[in-house]
């Protein structure tokens, strides 16, 4: 039986009353342009050729915070040579074969955000050591320079769209889990630029109930999560890297049944349907007193 | 519907205030979008398979997105399908550089198998109790194994202007339904294991907390964040009634996850503009996470403690996480990056170690209590030579320690089942990319791993009687890998990308004799991007991944430790797609898409003595179709009409699945993945109004 919803209607209401006190009243914040004016006539300018990405941009959200207050030349650089030469290599272009590094086509968008603590690690990741730059990501001349997660990262984890539609896979496709829940794609001082300590800290953010403390622990599990599980996609049931009878053969082999299970003949409740897990269904850990079999 | 009525309500409600305050003022900007519309769904075979994450059903749907401007003042919602089970909510805004906030609200489904059967009534409750009639699978209950999940939360920071911030957030999760799990019955007697599918009641929630506060500088950031999180369950544990005479207390009480509290505390800092273009990076953490529970808040009974000897009826759990990590990266010159790092992790469990009959019967748990350091100490290279060529080289040395603490009463050093104590790995690479062509970029990867490992395989073997004993991590035996990596971007055409990425993976685990030995791994993928005209754009893809695994077998290890037959794991997977997207008129656009994947398994024997064995080929293989076609028509700038189809259908073999009954010997399966094929239809026309 389903529970009736109570709290989205609070949630909804605080958050609106939130938002129209703060719409209420209020200036427009201090950016980088001094002379509206000329910064307008710059644009209108650029737009003579460039018609498209000048209307596209002011539909951005850089357009509408700038309110005209910074032009096309804030991120394009001078333009004076461009005027006659209109080539891409007279201007920054941030297009294909506009000639630039990754590091200078970044360092133009981290002159204004660099003080965002989301991009204080920028240097140290992986995206920055790769020759990524801010704009493979992020479409500015777009309303919303939100990052279309995932499509924008398949384009390049071509092995993780693989995975993403497997027939096992976390709800990535479904839009419940977004890749920026996992990976801080700005930086960090993690491996695979996690957005925690190691991979079962971030794990247990969701799976709070894995966490334990267990009175039986499995050790693999507790030190990486990673060893029996894949985390974007699987051919396998739960996320598997293996189908279970295999994968827990790896650790498990002795003169019980785990040297017997696959013996593709038999009927054998041991490999059948979900294998191990079957009767080893705490296989995370137990908080049994029982000493034997309880895991 | 009610559900769906109240969302859409709620949501013209969020909608019509942003459009008043447009109306009347004229510095507010307002934009954005609400869909609504209707569809059909046609499901044949396994909905559970289909609808997995996802609720597709018949009736009404929409979305909606709104964007609210006013100087430095932002406001954004965002609802997706809203009033069904999967439904979500954002919103968020604030003053630039002075607050903001958001808040959300996230549902989820995850459906396992939907009419599942078992010979237990009181599926649900913590009592479940079997039926006489258990032969007939006619009288048995039916359920859906499925888990509905929430979560919602916000968060608020505020800056005022200054380099200074703090932010403070809650959330909280629930989890409601049931899982798959299973109950083992008729396990004391001797008479082998049998064992009765049945889902474990899902109730609980997880409460989220944290506080940060920090300093953006120019040069420096700092900040020190507080977190804590508490799980609690519902069930701690449900109890069955007796299936067979010989069962016993202990069979019929099945223990989950506890309760637990976890808190923690961090330090980040960064500083900027050093010599020689060096940015340091530190993080620093600390946590901790507890549990306390006694035997009877898991069910057990004096009587049931005293049948196994325990020394306690009491248990707390009490693991320490330590955390170091630390960078240095420099630009030394224009063309040298460098990097050198640091990272140490230390897993300290402090738990109750209990024991069994102790001193003289040293059964205990902490053989299975891990603690671990893990020191890491590496350096990256990035040197670009003329002509747009960049080379990068480096090597990371990682040791881990997983020594465990000895209880004072046993007196000797433990091993724990899985034996090895230290791991030392040392991983160099080396990569070369070039992009002196304006249409080509190709990069290639080496990477080698080598790993040393103290496992002591006559410490495994003298473990004698111990039910765990001959266990042997494959994840820490000696090992060497070797992998290579190729990708290539071309751009040959300004309408036309064209991507290809190769790796070759080998795993050898030379020191082992037996479970695995090798494995080897290969994919290719390989995509495109082609806009064919001004008015149609094609992409497409494909993937080829091939992982083939080699492991021993040994029948008996106390008679002889050499392998009895080598087992041989093929498994593939195929996936390749096509979509077009064509503007067919100024007011008339189509989208087209087709994707298919492929998944073939198989497991062949080679004997060694042992006998012959049948190999297998149907190991969880399936293929998946899906095609997509969509029909867009504006009616205005603002106003569009999309008609949609969808098509789905899975067909999945495995051969432990094959010839499924719900019987088997004295086992009662449930009806859990039996049968995952499904073929569906999904039928939708939606109308959406910009503004």
């Amino acid at each position: 039986m389903r529970k009736r919803n109570r709290l989205l209607p609070k949630v909804v209401v605080s958050a609106w009353s939130l938002a129209m006190l703060t719409m209420g009243g209020g200036l427009a914040g201090q950016f980088l342009a001094p002379d509206l004016a000329q910064a307008a006539a710059l644009g209108a300018d650029c737009a003579s050729c460039h018609e498209k990405p000048v209307a596209s941009f002011n539909t951005s959200y850089h357009a509408k915070i700038w309110q005209g207050k910074n032009d096309c030349q804030s991120c394009h650089g001078a333009t004076d040579k461009h005027v006659n030469d209109p080539s891409k290599s007279s201007v920054i272009s941030f297009g294909k074969g506009g000639g630039r590094s990754a590091d200078e086509l970044s360092q133009k968008c981290l002159g204004c955000h660099q003080k965002s603590a989301h991009l204080s690690l920028w240097d140290m990741g992986a995206h920055k050591k790769n020759d990524v730059s801010c704009t493979a990501c992020h479409d500015i001349h777009s309303p919303r320079s939100t990052v279309k997660q995932p499509t924008v990262c398949f384009s390049c984890h071509k092995d993780v769209r693989s995975d993403a539609n497997k027939m096992s896979h976390h709800p990535i496709i479904e839009g419940k889990v977004k890749c920026s829940d996992c990976h801080n794609t700005h930086g960090t001082l993690t491996k695979k630029m996690l957005n925690a300590e190691n991979t079962n800290q971030l794990c247990y953010k969701c799976h709070a109930d894995k966490r334990g403390p267990w009175i039986w622990e499995h050790p693999p599990v507790e030190e990486n999560c990673a060893t029996c599980h894949t985390p974007h996609g699987s051919r396998h049931e739960n996320l598997m890297v293996e189908k279970v009878v295999n994968l827990c053969q790896n650790c498990h082999d002795d003169r019980r049944h785990h040297a017997s299970v696959n013996d593709g003949a038999s009927t054998s409740h041991y490999v059948l349907k979900r294998g191990c897990i079957e009767c080893h269904h705490s296989i995370h850990g137990s908080a049994s007193f029982n000493k034997s079999f309880s895991r | 519907m009610k559900k769906k009525i109240y969302s859409t309500v709620i949501l013209l409600s969020l909608a019509a205030p942003a459009l008043l305050v447009a109306a009347e003022e004229n510095k507010t900007e307002v934009h954005g979008t609400i869909e609504l519309g209707a569809q059909g769904v046609s499901t044949s075979g396994n909905k559970a398979f289909f609808q997995e994450f996802r609720d597709l059903d018949d009736g009404f749907v929409g979305g909606m997105q709104l964007d609210a401007l006013k100087g430095a003042y932002h406001f954004e919602v965002e609802a997706q399908n809203p009033g069904a089970d999967d439904q979500s909510f954002q919103l968020k805004g604030g003053e630039y550089e002075k607050f903001k906030y958001k808040f959300n609200y996230d549902e989820m489904v995850h459906n396992y198998t939907f009419d599942a059967i078992t010979p237990f009534t009181g599926i649900g409750t913590k009592n479940i109790t079997y039926i006489a009639t258990a032969a007939d699978t006619a009288t048995w209950t039916k359920f859906d194994y499925s888990v509905d999940h929430k979560s919602y939360g916000g968060e608020l920071e505020i800056s005022l202007n200054s380099p200074f911030y703090v932010t403070l957030g809650a959330d909280k999760r629930e989890q409601n339904g049931l899982r798959p799990f299973s109950v083992v019955t008729e396990h004391t007697n001797g008479a082998g294991r049998k064992y009765a599918e049945v889902p474990e009641p899902i109730s609980n929630t997880t409460d989220n907390l944290h506080l940060k506060t920090g300093y953006l500088g120019k040069a420096i950031t700092a900040s020190l964040t507080g977190y804590m999180s508490s799980f609690n369950n519902d069930n701690k544990y449900f109890t069955r009634s007796d299936v067979f005479a010989a069962d016993t207390d202990i069979d019929k009480t099945n223990v989950l996850a506890p309760d637990n509290d976890y808190r923690k505390i961090s330090g980040d800092f960064s500083w900027r503009d050093l010599p020689l273009g060096s940015v340091l990076a530190a993080s620093l953490s600390h946590a901790n996470l507890q549990n306390d529970f006694s035997a009877a808040d898991v069910g057990w009974t004096s009587a049931m403690i005293t049948t196994q000897g325990v020394n306690r009826s009491t248990f707390e759990g009490d693991i320490d996480y330590t955390n170091v990590s630390m960078a240095l990266s420099s630009r030394p010159t224009d063309k040298l990056d460098t990097k050198i790092y640091y990272r140490y992790i230390d897993r300290d469990d402090k738990s109750t170690v209990i024991s069994y009959g102790a001193p003289t019967d040293v059964t205990d748990n902490a053989k299975m209590l891990l603690s671990y350091e893990k020191n890491s100490l590496g350096f990256d290279l990035g040197y670009r030579f003329p002509n747009k060529n960049k080379v990068d080289a480096g090597y990371e040395y990682l040791s881990t320690d997983r020594s465990t603490a000895v209880p004072a009463w046993a007196g000797a050093v433990i091993n724990r089942h899985d034996n090895p104590e230290s791991t030392t790995d040392d991983t160099f690479y080396l990569g070369l990319k070039n992009s002196y062509l304006d249409w080509l970029t190709a990069k290639i990867k080496y990477t080698r791993l080598e790993r040393d490992s103290d496992i002591d395989t006559t410490a495994i073997i003298a473990q004698g009687a111990d039910p765990n004993r001959f266990t042997a991590r494959f994840d820490t035996q000696d090992k060497t890998m070797d992998e290579w990596k190729l990708a290539l971007e071309f751009y040959p055409l300004d309408s036309l990308d064209l991507g290809l990425n190769f790796t070759h993976q080998n795993n050898d685990y030379e020191e082992n004799s037996s479970s695995r030995t090798k494995d080897d791994r290969q994919s290719v993928y390989a995509d495109v991007t082609w806009r064919a005209v001004k008015a149609v754009t094609l992409n497409g893809f494909v993937g080829f991944e091939k992982t083939s695994i080699d492991a021993n077998r040994i029948a008996d290890v106390t008679v002889s430790t050499v392998p009895n037959r080598v087992e041989s794991t093929d498994d593939t997977f195929w996936s390749y797609g096509l979509s077009a997207n064509i503007a067919a008129t100024d007011q008339l656009s189509f989208n087209f898409s087709g994707q298919y994947d492929k998944s073939d398994g198989s497991v062949d024997f080679t004997d060694l003595g042992y006998g012959a064995l049948e190999n297998i080929t149907e190991f969880d293989d399936y293929t998946k179709k899906r095609l997509e076609a969509k029909a867009i028509y504006a009616i205005d700038p603002k106003l569009k009409l999309t008609l949609g189809y969808l098509y789905e259908k899975l067909k999945y073999q495995d051969y432990t699945f094959s010839d499924y009954t719900y019987i088997t010997g004295t086992d009662y399966l449930s009806g859990l993945y039996a049968d995952p094929n499904y073929e569906a239809n999904v039928g939708y026309v939606m109308v959406s109004y910009g503004f």
